[in-house]
């Protein structure tokens, strides 16, 4: 019976699932139901944003005192890192929609080495918040231009130190997700007909990559002309 | 414009995608210079502005909402407002804290 049912249903590709009618029906599911994460993330971060601004709201010259430690070149060249990986996940999803699997690759490839240099500049400014004694609650040595602000600016690192944290951590996780589409894409898993997967791995980086727009002016930019 | 087969969406050009990069070069040099001079309030309200506008190109191009169906569009703007309303609480409260409305 069980044979019958098979081997009348209608041809289905190895990638359509069986309770899908088409494609069409299969991209828009999971479209939504990528997105239906992301919105969760959204809520993630937002209840840092909200914390950070409810702090920013109450001690905001000690929010202006310590993101002016923050270092501007190197936040401002991430940014361009980031923006720039973006745009090649975005060519390799269409890379993949005009079969084109060698620049989907290479876009892929490309993502990982970028995602890699953004971490290492992170690391990098990490380390200097360790030399300059700007760790807090661990090592943290401040002398504040007014008497009480060394504790609002240990609050701003805190919440510094929180979101790029739980962000880098977002990129790591993006960076694996990248190598395993890498893996797919050069096993030929990926092609005209299918690229599901590549887009939904991309709108994950693109959040990544949007969350880190957002942290930019929050972290690096208040009252820089102060 | 060509179509995927996998969605039959229309598959981003090129040259659109290369301008979006560089539009968000742009504005990120843009917002870097602003917060240089002193705007007084316009500098958050610029800083805001241009954070916005870039997460709504990255949304819009980079992520393909455009040729979203609308379900998945509502689910988009859905979770930014209740971080949003989030937010706007929590911030109605405290800057309102100081305010001496019912003096005895």
């Amino acid at each position: 019976m069980a044979q019958q049912t098979a081997s009348i249903d209608h041809e289905h590709p190895s990638y359509l699932g069986h309770h899908y009618d088409t494609m069409e029906q299969q991209h828009g599911a999971n479209t939504l139901g990528m997105w239906a994460f992301l919105v969760t993330e959204v809520l993630l971060f937002g209840g840092m944003f909200a914390a950070y601004f409810m702090y920013r709201a109450i001690y905001p010259q000690a929010f202006i005192e310590g993101s002016h430690h923050n270092n501007l070149v190197l936040g401002s060249i991430n940014t361009i890192v980031l923006l720039l990986s973006s745009f090649l996940v975005a060519l390799g999803v269409r890379s993949t929609q005009v079969g084109n699997r060698r620049l989907l690759m290479l876009c892929l490839a490309g993502t990982i080495v970028l995602g890699a240099v953004f971490l290492g500049i992170k690391g990098a400014e990490y380390y200097d918040h360790y030399l300059s004694g700007q760790v807090p609650g661990v090592l943290f040595e401040y002398e504040g231009t007014t008497p009480g602000i060394a504790k609002q600016v240990e609050l701003f690192l805190v919440l510094y130190f929180t979101m790029t944290a739980t962000h880098a951590l977002h990129m790591i996780i993006g960076m694996a997700i990248m190598g395993f589409l890498l893996y797919k894409a050069w096993q030929g898993r990926y092609g005209t007909e299918y690229f599901t997967p590549v887009e939904l791995g991309g709108l994950y980086w693109h959040f990544v990559d949007l969350i880190w727009v957002l942290l930019f002016p929050m972290l690096y930019l208040i009252s820089r002309h102060g | 414009m060509r179509h995927a087969h996998d969605a039959h969406e229309p598959i981003t050009p090129v040259r659109t995608l290369a301008l979006t990069l560089v539009t968000l070069i742009i504005l990120t040099l843009a917002t870097i210079t602003f917060a240089f001079m002193n705007l007084g309030p316009l500098n958050d309200l610029a800083a805001l502005g241009i954070a916005l506008t870039k997460v709504g190109l990255i949304v819009m191009i980079f992520m393909g909402v455009r040729f979203s169906d609308n379900i998945t569009r509502l689910f988009v703007v859905i979770g930014w407002l209740w971080a949003l309303m989030l937010i706007a609480g929590i911030l109605v409260d405290v800057l309102t804290r100081g305010w001496q409305l019912f003096r005895p």
